[in-house]
């Protein structure tokens, strides 16, 4: 397994989830953006588009490459959803009015 | 997943946010120093000027390590360890076990012989418990010193070993815990923070980086809980509950090649075909070698590999050490192929990202910095969520202080190893030179400036630190960059333009507003 051909995966993956992250719907709520009509399939495309590349390291090698993919995806990932959105709505307080409060605050902890 | 009650998350949030707090900074120490500690071999290099020769262990090596052999006691020839350091030079240790009066364990003792690794030349010699003296063998105290740091947070052993282990079950608790209790994980997987300076924007942030972390958060935690864990509790356990305590019964069962013990005389086989053989059959270049029971008809030549292309496991190849047959790979543990020593084999590649080169070696210290970044998020949102008390506010400059403390003083330590190189030990001098730069970060946290200057000043002069650092090291007689160049000297150009970037980020990021209020900087708002 060449090392171009993990950092080809890594970045097949990488674009699939830049994809998956442009369209989420709570991340377009969030920001105050409008939703992008996708249909079920194109979702799962592009989820397909995520996994295909790592089936292909896992296929074609020992175990090193997907490790490496498992790895590198985690960090691009994380960097391409800690991205903000371009023109992000300025949020109000729940006592301020405007503004619906976002669904989001009322997960995690 | 099944929705937790509220008394139920409220333990939760309990257990991981404490365990958090209480542990959390040592964590951080631990986590940096290991980010570091990934380029370990390669800052060796960088801070000793390079390898003179990048493959010592395939020339001429026969020829260097049969005259060595030729005049030790018999006694010392129960191993003859060899490797190559930093510098590009041989490590060439014959030896044997004995206890050690001052640990009370069987240890390695004989005569440690540097040699020039091109030539052969004798460097240094030094004789006795070799492994216990660093600057016998070690060519960076730099290494020396970042990679102690990491394994036992320079903490004699076993201590240092036990305390690490304990952070790594409490980074792996808090993992789960945080897993348990966050609800919408897939859902939440793209939620960038909200903006603003509000602690919900504080809790996406760190929200975000756990979710994308955890499985490697809980495999690295893992990890280095196994290797803190190992020679303190569990291979003694083993020794006690197996082998009644004998040591050296234990090593030879997990760890030795089975060989019919035959005393009599017989010539060594020619090493360097036995390389040329072993490193054709994997394909990948030896990196340490052992020849046991040298000139004796059951000795035994022990090649170990790099991973071959695409697996994350190291090969230990054996020879039969008087006709050079090749007879066979050696399981880590045990003598044939199991189900846990393919487990074992995976432990050492996932801890470290030593398997496919620097591409993973790079991926491992994203992975590290992307932990860093959890557990100060995570002190700084417990400690916002209590500012209105004095005691959180100072431990939330605590935080500050150690976040940005801590590879300021790592910078320190590479200071007073370059300063030290010409006319004192660098391995006295990178320890204290940590220490030195850590007691200025205190000082400065303590006297200087409300949160967010000190968040400013700190990343300035971590930008400086940072930028000095290539000129300080070549004052000091390092390799110039021509030379560098020249000589393919990869990673001292690498090192040195890495903190020049750094250093000039460093010095952008200072003059941007910080990521919303040091926690230390208290303005109530309600809870979100």
């Amino acid at each position: 397994m060449s090392i171009l051909a993990i950092v080809a995966a890594v970045a097949a993956s990488t674009a699939a989830l830049a994809y998956l992250a442009l369209g989420n719907a709570k991340r377009r709520r969030v920001f105050g953006l409008p939703p992008l009509e996708r249909k079920a399939w194109q979702t799962w495309l592009a989820i397909s588009g995520v996994l295909a590349p790592a089936v292909f390291l896992l296929n074609s090698g020992g175990g090193a490459g997907f490790v490496v993919w498992c790895g590198a995806v985690s960090v691009t990932g994380w960097g391409l959803a800690a991205m903000t959105p371009t023109k992000p709505i300025v949020p109000r307080r729940r006592n301020g009015g405007g503004t619906k409060p976002d669904a989001a605050q009322s997960s995690g902890p | 997943m099944k929705s937790l009650s509220q008394s139920q998350l409220k333990r939760l949030t309990a257990v991981h946010g404490w365990s958090g707090t209480v542990l959390g900074l040592l964590l951080y120490a631990v986590v940096a120093t290991g980010t570091v500690a990934v380029f370990a071999h390669e800052i060796a290099e960088w801070s000793v000027g390079g390898a003179k020769n990048h493959a010592p262990l395939a020339g001429d090596l026969d020829g260097k390590v049969r005259p060595i052999a030729e005049r030790m006691t018999k006694g010392y020839l129960e191993e003859i360890a060899i490797w190559a350091t930093a510098k590009g030079d041989l490590n060439v240790f014959p030896h044997a076990h004995a206890r050690n009066p001052e640990s009370g364990k069987i240890e390695n003792y004989g005569t440690l012989f540097r040699l020039d690794g091109t030539t052969g030349a004798e460097l240094a010699r030094n004789e006795g418990f070799v492994f216990t003296k660093p600057e016998w063998f070690e060519a960076s105290a730099l290494e020396d010193f970042l990679v102690d740091l990491h394994v036992q947070l320079y903490v004699p052993r076993p201590w240092g070993l036990i305390l690490t282990g304990i952070l790594g079950l409490s980074m792996m608790a808090a993992g789960v815990t945080g897993f348990l209790m966050h609800r919408h994980l897939i859902r939440d997987l793209f939620v960038a923070a909200r903006p603003g300076n509000r602690l919900v924007t504080a809790r996406d942030r760190h929200v975000l980086a756990a979710s994308w972390g955890l499985l490697f958060a809980f495999l690295l935690g893992f990890t280095g809980s196994f290797f803190s864990f190992a020679a303190t509790v569990s291979l003694p356990l083993i020794s006690q509950v197996a082998f009644g305590g004998d040591q050296k019964a234990m090593r030879e069962t997990l760890y030795e090649p089975a060989v019919t013990p035959d005393p009599r005389p017989a010539a060594l086989a020619d090493l360097d075909a036995v390389i040329a053989r072993s490193t054709a059959l994997t394909g990948t270049p030896v990196r340490f070698l052992v020849v046991d029971h040298y000139g004796r008809a059951d000795a035994r030549i022990n090649l170990w590999h790099m991973p071959p292309q695409g697996t994350l496991a190291w090969v230990r190849n054996v020879f039969d050490g008087t006709d050079g047959r090749f007879l066979g790979v050696k399981p880590r543990v045990g003598r044939q192929p199991s189900a846990g020593n393919a487990l074992y084999e995976l432990i050492w590649p996932l801890h470290t990202g030593d398997f496919a080169g620097p591409l993973s070696k790079a991926v491992w210290v994203g992975l590290g910095a992307a932990m860093c970044y959890v557990i100060l998020s995570g002190m700084q949102l417990w400690v916002r969520r209590r500012e209105e008390a004095a005691l959180w506010r100072g431990f939330g400059r605590a935080v500050t202080i150690t976040a940005y403390g801590l590879p300021f003083a790592m910078t320190a330590a590479a200071y007073g190893f370059f300063l030290s190189l010409p006319a004192a030990d660098p391995f006295y001098w990178t320890p204290m030179g940590f220490v030195l730069g850590a007691l200025a970060c205190i000082a400065v946290g303590a006297f200087a400036g409300d949160g967010s200057g000190l968040i400013q000043r700190f990343r300035r002069l971590l930008g400086a630190a940072c930028i000095v650092l290539p000129i300080v090291r070549m004052a000091m007689g390092g390799l110039d960059w021509a030379d560098a160049v020249a000589q393919g000297q990869g990673a001292v150009l690498s090192f040195d333009l890495m903190f020049l970037v750094l250093g000039v980020l460093l010095f952008r990021w200072a003059t941007r507003q910080p990521h919303g209020r040091p926690a230390g900087d208290p303005l109530p708002e309600p809870a979100e």
